[in-house]
């Protein structure tokens, strides 16, 4: 038995049912939404007992894309995210239901919110170049720029800014001490104040550079970190993935992955082993995790049985890249792997009834939408928009052609982010919901008044244009066979190879074409990522506002709801703010939501335990062990 | 001419080939929308229009499409193959990792191939318009229709999931070793079939057609054992034409890796180059092309060598 195995076993078994889904607390870091209580999104979720958890084994695990990179400050990959998750943290993480908690933080506090006025960046900035598309560029990370005087704030400015105290707000943690790298560096502020240069240039930098603004470390164990503006969703946003300095000072300016010699090394569960092109990765125990060492109780927030597991039992990890779904489905069949994810729908019936398999189904943050030519005639009346949003057949999009593994999208938020995006989300639903849902003798009736005022002639030509995904053709042309049944439409579907399709709508001037665009994105737990990217006016030209959509009073009460201090300190008017757009976007209907998503693991019953996480990029870490939903499995492979 | 001056002939007419090649590819690759910067931006929407140019500047995708292209080639020329955008690597090393697997599975193919077709083909010109005949025609028409895909996926739910005979997945063992050469046998089989095929039905047409010469005739006439008229005399004079289509054929094994390595999860170049065409990876494509492209032109060449081997009576004109 292993020094960690010891060290797991360690206290009382208690026959506990964990039933997960811990409740939250409050804000400030503790491990509370502050919104209240989230709902869990994991559906029939499986509980095991502390007392029959069997340590040991190797878990199979089928990746259906390959890994991209495996620094996560250089992928843009969710499946990879599966990877990142095993030997990398952050100083918070995330339950099923989006609750923040401190992780590698011992404490997660908001210091200070303050607003932050037009152009007080400004006294710090400095003149930069511009290329031949007349962006601004520099040789260090940007945060802020401004294009009118041609200036911009790089990291190398910010540091004074936030000594004069211009800043957004501000973040402070306490790090347990005693946590370590798997190169054997004990972690320090340092270390977190430093990663964020690990990012800096990097492929994926403005996920972080558009909110984040400097860090620094106080004492050895606690660092300060500073968000350009007051942002409700910087507890989640700022926190950086914590690199060794081994990795940020020696490190060349690549990720670190196998394919450049670079071991990834983190303070995650398990350590890197091997990589073999695009066929396997392993991955083995970390002895010397620090949550072994220091126990659940430091965590603060840990409410969950004696003899809960302080890391995953399971000892080693075996990722196989399998990109043919076919292919993956018949390895899990073949018992060459235990548990894969993103199996074609009309597997799941197979899987459900077999006595040796299981599926472990949440809903999700993703959603598919159909945005509208707003700016075209008749297009660019909102009475048009609305007809259509209540032909649509949500409920029979969702059982039919997604065999209920899809959930109709009655409002534009989902329940997952509905904690923070609402005041009162069923009463949203129940005020949105006879909007949106199919109601032939409704959208007739908006369709007429529109068509007569306009003098537009019926049948409106138009074409609904998705990519090449077997359901989503299906339901493009469920939705172009109702729009046709009306005597208003005459509907066509076409459909493009993914990449061509994505080149297309992001054209500058595909929005004057007239057609309906019919895709899919994922948002997060945030409410404003079921907003800004597909209504805002800032994404037009860039993911996903294809069509011109532009509704500034409704971006202003999204950026109010987001970036205000009363937003960061009272979710209440945070909620508030966001029904106030969730109407908005109904009345409007740049967009009509149809269907939001679920992750569906399908697995066999050898692994026991396992419950599927809200994003695909994290359904494999989660599954082996997460404390804040007092989620663990086991292998159990009598 | 000598042997050394038609292959000095031959490599030196391959670099206008390579040049139309790479040209075509090229212009072809540009003409399909879309490029990896595309992807990244659209899963990523934190991504501004200008990060998005600073990204495009980076990786040389900002040029018209002719500068692109000399620039390419002139990294080429200087032996930088470029870079595989979405993983961030050089082309070089990412495709040498991958190439041992793509001839490993290629020569399994080969051999399954003749191991088929050889036998098959002199059965059934010897039996000529018998029933062993007509089987072994149908079988040939089978193995050219059936698409890869269709055949590896039934071979791995009968062989594999119904009688448990063979892993879905490689084993995590050595290319070289015994266990990985039994896996081999499905994807190999997969990808042999169709080659099978068409060689067979030129081994046949081959055979029948040698076995109706006089020389034949008079070997029979001395009292020659059949079985020596056969093998000694008819199969190496029909191994000529088969051998030139062989060399063809080197193509079709190519083209068939690009399916089998998908559905086999085989990490080859043919899945490289699946996922190169989806990412719009315009070097990997190239590199992939071009290696390809120099690999036919080596096999054929290849082939008029053994063809001069085989008949002394053809001569380097």
């Amino acid at each position: 038995m292993t020094r960690r195995r010891v060290l797991k076993s360690a206290g009382a078994a208690t026959a506990v049912m964990l039933a997960g889904c811990s409740a939250g607390s409050d804000g400030g870091g503790d491990g509370e939404s502050e919104g209240g209580q989230s709902l869990d999104p994991v559906r029939e979720r499986a509980a095991v007992s502390v007392d029959e958890i069997q340590d040991g084994g190797t878990l199979r695990f089928g990746l259906g894309a390959g890994i991209d990179s495996f620094d996560p400050s250089y992928s843009t990959s969710a499946p990879a995210g599966n990877v990142h998750g095993l030997v990398y943290e952050s100083l918070i993480t995330q339950d099923a239901a989006g609750t923040v908690y401190p992780w590698l933080a011992k404490t997660w506090e908001r210091m200070d919110v303050q607003e932050v006025e037009d152009g007080a960046y400004e006294p710090y900035m400095v003149s930069a170049e511009t290329d031949d598309d007349g962006n601004l560029v520099a040789d260090d990370q940007i945060i802020i720029r401004n294009p009118e005087d041609g200036e911009v704030l790089t990291v190398n400015e910010a540091p004074d800014a936030v000594a004069d105290g211009t800043y957004g707000i501000q973040y402070r943690a306490e790090l347990h001490e005693g946590v370590t790298f798997h190169n054997g560096e004990e972690m320090t502020a340092e270390h977190v104040a430093r990663s964020y240069e690990v990012l800096e240039n990097s492929s994926i930098s403005a996920q972080t550079f558009d909110s984040f603004l400097y860090a620094e470390a106080v004492d050895d164990y606690t660092v300060d970190i500073y968000g350009q503006e007051p942002d409700a969703e910087a507890d989640s946003q700022l926190p950086p993935t914590v690199y060794p300095m081994e990795h940020i000072e020696e490190y060349p300016d690549r990720g670190a992955d196998p394919r450049n010699d670079l071991t990834p090394i983190g303070t995650g569960p398990f350590e890197f082993e091997s990589y073999e092109a695009e066929q396997r990765a392993q991955f083995s125990t970390f002895e010397d995790y620090w949550l072994d060492d220091l126990g659940l109780d430091a965590l603060e927030w840990w409410d969950g049985p004696d003899g809960f597991p302080t890391s995953p039992v399971v000892d080693d990890i075996t990722v196989s890249i399998v990109t043919d779904d076919a292919t993956r489905a018949a390895a899990l069949n073949n018992n060459e792997i235990d548990l894969t994810y993103g199996l074609t729908s009309d597997t799941y019936s197979e899987y459900r009834s077999a006595d040796d398999y299981r599926l472990s189904v949440t809903n999700a943050g993703a959603y598919n939408f159909l945005q509208y030519p707003v700016t075209q005639s008749p297009w660019d009346d909102e009475r048009i928009r609305r007809g259509v949003n209540q032909l649509i057949p949500r409920a029979q999009i969702a059982d039919n052609i997604y065999n209920g593994y899809r959930n109709p999208a009655y409002t534009p938020l989902p329940e997952l982010a509905a904690d923070e995006g609402s005041a009162d989300y069923d009463a949203l639903v129940e005020e949105l919901r006879p909007q949106t849902e199919q109601n032939t003798e409704g959208a007739t009736e908006l369709l007429q008044e529109a068509v007569d005022d306009l003098g537009v002639e019926t049948p409106i030509e138009a074409t609904i244009e998705t990519n090449t995904s077997d359901d989503r053709v299906r339901e493009a042309e469920l939705i172009a066979q109702v729009m046709s049944n009306t005597e208003f439409f005459d509907i066509s579907v076409e459909t493009f190879e993914f990449t061509t399709f994505v080149q297309r709508i992001l054209g500058p001037e595909y929005y004057q074409q007239g057609n309906i665009v019919l895709i899919g994105l994922s948002g997060t737990f945030n409410p404003g990522s079921f907003y800004d990217a597909v209504n805002s006016i800032d994404n037009f030209g860039q993911c996903c506002n294809f069509q011109r959509v532009d509704t500034p009073e409704l971006d202003e009460i999204a950026t109010e709801a987001r970036f205000s201090v009363e937003a960061v300190e009272d979710p209440g008017f945070r909620g508030e703010q966001y029904d106030r757009v969730w109407r908005g976007l109904i009345e409007q209907a740049p967009n009509s939501y149809t269907v939001f998503g679920t992750n569906v693991s399908s697995l066999s019953t050898d692994y026991v335990g396992h419950n599927t996480y809200t994003f695909s990029g994290g359904i494999l870490p989660y599954g082996l062990h997460d404390p804040t939903d007092q989620q663990v499995a086991y292998l159990d492979r009598e | 001419m000598s042997l050394r001056r038609f292959i000095a002939v031959r490599v030196a007419a391959t670099v206008p080939i390579l040049f139309g090649v790479s040209v075509l590819t090229f212009a072809l690759v540009h003409l399909t929308p879309g490029d990896p910067i595309d992807q990244m931006v659209a899963l990523n929407p934190q991504i501004s229009a200008a990060e998005e140019a600073a990204i495009r500047a980076r990786y040389g995708l900002d040029g018209p499409v002719w500068q692109q292209y000399l620039t390419w080639m002139g990294n080429v020329l200087q032996g930088d193959l470029g870079t595989v955008i979405s993983v961030d690597q050089p082309v070089l090393p990412y495709i040498m990792a991958r190439l041992p697997e793509t001839i490993a599975l290629g020569l399994f193919g080969w051999a399954i191939a003749l191991l088929i077709a050889i036998p098959t083909g002199i059965y059934a010109a010897v039996n000529k318009d018998t029933l062993g005949d007509d089987i072994s025609r149908v079988f040939a028409l089978s193995g050219i229709s059936l698409p890869n895909f269709w055949l590896g996926l039934m071979l791995i739910l009968v062989f594999a999931l119904w009688l448990d005979l063979w892993p879905v997945l490689a084993p995590d063992k050595p290319l070289l070793s015994a266990e990985m050469l039994w896996y081999l046998v499905l994807p190999g089989v997969t990808i042999g079939t169709a080659s099978s095929a068409t060689l067979m039905r030129v081994m046949r047409s081959s055979m029948a057609e040698e076995l109706n010469k006089e020389y034949v005739t008079a070997a029979r006439a001395k009292g020659l054992p059949e079985r020596t008229v056969v093998l000694k005399h008819v199969l190496r004079n029909s191994l000529i034409s088969v051998t030139t289509i062989a060399a063809f054929l080197t193509a079709s094994i190519f083209g068939g890796a690009v399916v089998v390595e998908q559905v086999f999860a085989w990490p080859g170049l043919g899945r490289a180059f699946v996922g190169a065409i989806v990412g719009r990876e315009v070097d990997l494509i190239m590199a992939i092309t071009l290696f390809t492209g120099v690999t036919i032109i080596l096999a054929n060449l290849l082939a008029d060598i053994m063809y001069a081997v085989l008949d002394p009576r053809i001569r380097y004109d």
